[in-house]
Parts: structure tokens; sequence; C-alpha cells
């Protein structure tokens, strides 16, 4: 058991106890111990995974409940679709992730929703427990929200993210798009412009990083080494 | 973000080193030269990050998962509306029509999104594209029952 937490909890491929050289390890501490190998590694997540299940769903039983969705698109390309589950637990708030699913090209309203209905399936979740649904404004996360909203739950609600339309509100500033109509004779937008080439050029270049980390070490010297925005 | 370009939260100014790294590179002919940022583009940029520093220190209260800060929405949306309409006296449309442009676009997108006042309603409402509008119900139910908030629940007209 004590494997399979270090496993978990740092991240490891499943495989790590088959690993030759962790298996010499090992031994060298102690002769008697083998590593579990992959399939006794999944007996062992699987049935943690029923026990921790069965678990949360006793103590969401009856409980008032929000859930929390968003997706996300991996180096691969991948579309991945996350409900977060969210409840108050004797006056403690608790956050347990229902599922992570990928979708075939880009999570549609049909595949979040499908996803949400087969994780209350699962997780024994009630409609008429259902408080309040969280998204972001992305298009579909709205059909989605309106979707919802037609299953006529006592209580349900679809809400935006805030923090999420407070940063939409912001990135006029960034777009290039809201000013810059005398860019000549009014710098005071215009400096965004300069600003962000000059940010995209350090991030672009390791040396151009380093030459900024050095001048950093000059001007500031032990102080904090600032970070660029790559989404600039 | 300019935010994070301009100062870091701790409040140590970068100022120095991009001046520092721009004049270093600019002791060689490269393109970068065309990019050094002078007194007014600071001004500039001190400006912009004075418009946007309501936005940031809103999102900063509402981020965290530790406690309930769905009550605070009202009251931040209320202060950020004002925020955004004195940074709109301020702004000189003669001398800095740039940023007052800015100014009316980001207030204007932000009255789009929360409508032009902070008022209770017991329904949805969508506007553009089929996107909710203004405050929701149960923001200012939680603004009701939270110690902290419920005595500006009588701010807000219904």
């Amino acid at each position: 058991m004590k494997f399979a937490k270090w496993v978990v909890d740092e991240t490891m491929p499943l495989t790590a106890g088959e690993s030759t050289s962790f298996k010499e390890m090992i031994r060298t501490a102690n002769k008697a111990i083998t590593p579990p190998d992959q399939k006794v590694l999944k007996d062992i997540l699987d049935s943690k995974k029923l026990e921790i299940s069965e678990k949360i769903k006793a103590m969401i039983r009856g409980k008032y409940f929000s859930l929390t969705t968003d997706h996300q698109t991996s180096l691969a390309n991948d579309n991945y679709g996350t409900i977060t589950l969210h409840f108050i637990n004797e006056f403690e708030l608790k956050t347990f992730i229902l599922s992570c699913t990928k979708h075939e090209n880009g999570a549609s309203v049909e595949d979040m929703v499908n996803q949400l209905v087969h994780d209350m399936h699962i997780w024994g979740l009630e409609k008429e427990y259902f408080m309040d649904a969280v998204t972001d404004s992305a298009s579909n996360m709205n059909d989605f929200g309106r979707t919802i909203e037609g299953w006529h739950a006592k209580h349900l609600r679809h809400h935006y993210c805030v923090d999420r339309v407070f940063q939409l509100a912001a990135i006029i500033a960034f777009s290039g798009n809201a000013s810059l109509v005398n860019y000549d004779e009014d710098n005071s937008v215009g400096c965004l412009k300069k600003a962000r080439n000059l940010v995209s050029h350090i991030n672009s270049s390791c040396n151009a990083n380093e030459k900024l980390a050095n001048c950093q070490q000059k001007t500031n010297p032990g102080g904090v080494n600032y970070i660029f925005y790559k989404m600039w | 973000m300019v935010v994070n370009l301009y100062i870091n939260r701790k409040g140590h100014k970068a100022r120095g080193s991009v001046e520092a790294y721009v004049s270093r590179c600019a002791n060689q002919p490269t393109l970068l030269e065309a990019f050094e940022l002078t007194d007014d583009d600071f001004d500039g940029l001190r400006a912009i990050l004075h418009v946007l520093k309501p936005l940031s220190l809103a999102q900063m209260a509402l981020e965290g998962d530790q406690y309930v800060n769905i009550s605070l929405v009202p009251l931040a949306v209320h202060h950020l509306r004002m925020e955004l309409e004195a940074c709109q006296v301020i702004a000189d449309p003669d001398t800095k029509a740039d940023l007052s442009i800015l100014i009316d676009r980001t207030l204007e997108d932000f009255n789009s999104r929360w409508r032009y006042a902070c008022y209770y309603m017991s329904i949805t409402t969508r506007g553009g594209r089929n996107r909710q509008v203004g405050i929701s119900t149960y923001h200012f139910w939680a603004m009701l029952l939270d110690a902290r908030t419920k005595k500006y629940c009588k701010g807000f007209s219904t």
C-alpha cells in the first residue's frame, strides 16, 4: 500500500516496480522485499478506488452539491473534459474530481452532458440536490448550461466562472484591437505593442532569457527573478 | 501580462533590469533597439496598469478554494464599475486618446456582461450569443447570508 501511495504521490509510472535498477536498489536495502509489478499495483489501486468511492458516496448522500466543469487541450492536442464535485461536509468545503474524460474531436455539448449524466449516475448524485454548475463562458459551455437548466431541477442554476469573465474584460487591453488609432502621435496604448514585442523576443530566445536574468542580478542582486508570461 | 512585466506581486520593479537588458543589447545594432521602452512608454504602461489593477485585485479576491467567496461577487462588480468609470473621467481624450478609447471599450464590454447597474433579478437573463447577463440570484443570496457582506445588501436595488 505504501508503494502504491508513493507511485500516486510522485506521479510515477505504474511500471516503476518492474524497473531492474529500482528492484536492485530495494534489494540492497532489504533482500526480502520485491516491489509489486504493474498488475498487482493496478489491483491495489482499484481496490483503493472502490473503497474511497464508497466513502465519498456515503459522505455526499443527502447533501447539496455543486459541480465545476472545464476542458483543456493536452500537448498531444487531445481534448479532455473534467468534472469536479464540491460540497460542504461538517462545515468544511470538500472537493473531488469525478472524472477526466478524453473527447474525440473536441468537447461538444452532447459529450459534456453525457459525461455529467454518467458521473451523476456512477456517484449516486441526485438532481434534487444539484445546486450549481459552474463553467467558463465559451459557447459550448454556455449551451451546456442551458441544456442542464432544461432539466428543471429544483435548485439548479448555471453560472459562469466570474474570475474568467473579469479576465475577459482585461484581455481587451492586450488584444491590440482596442486602440492604436493614432500610433505616431499618441503613445498611451502603443507602448503595449512595444512591450509585447519585447516580451515575445525574450520568451523566444534562450540567450535573451539568460541575458535578462544577468541584468536582473546586476540591478537587483539576490532579488526575485521576474517571470515573463508566455501567453502574451 | 503587463502586471508581471512591470511589477510582480511583491512589488519589485522590473523596469531597471528591462532597461539594462535593452541598453546592453542596444550596444550591438539589433532589431531590439526598436522595442526600447522610453519614459513615455513606461508612463503609458503605468496608466494601463492603473486601469487594470482593480480587475487584478478582484480576481485575486475570488481565487482560492478554501473559503466561500461567491458572496463577494456583487461588491466586486460594483466597485470595478466605479473604478472604470473613474478612470474614464480622468483619462483626457485630447492628450490620451488611445487610453481613453481603451477604457471606453473595457467599460462597454464590462457593462455588456454585468449590466449598467447591479440589481437583483430572480430569473437568468441572456444577452448576445445567449450569454448570461448580470449578477445571478445565488450571488445575492450568498451576499445576504455572509456576515462580511450582508450589511451592503441595502445598496443594491431590486
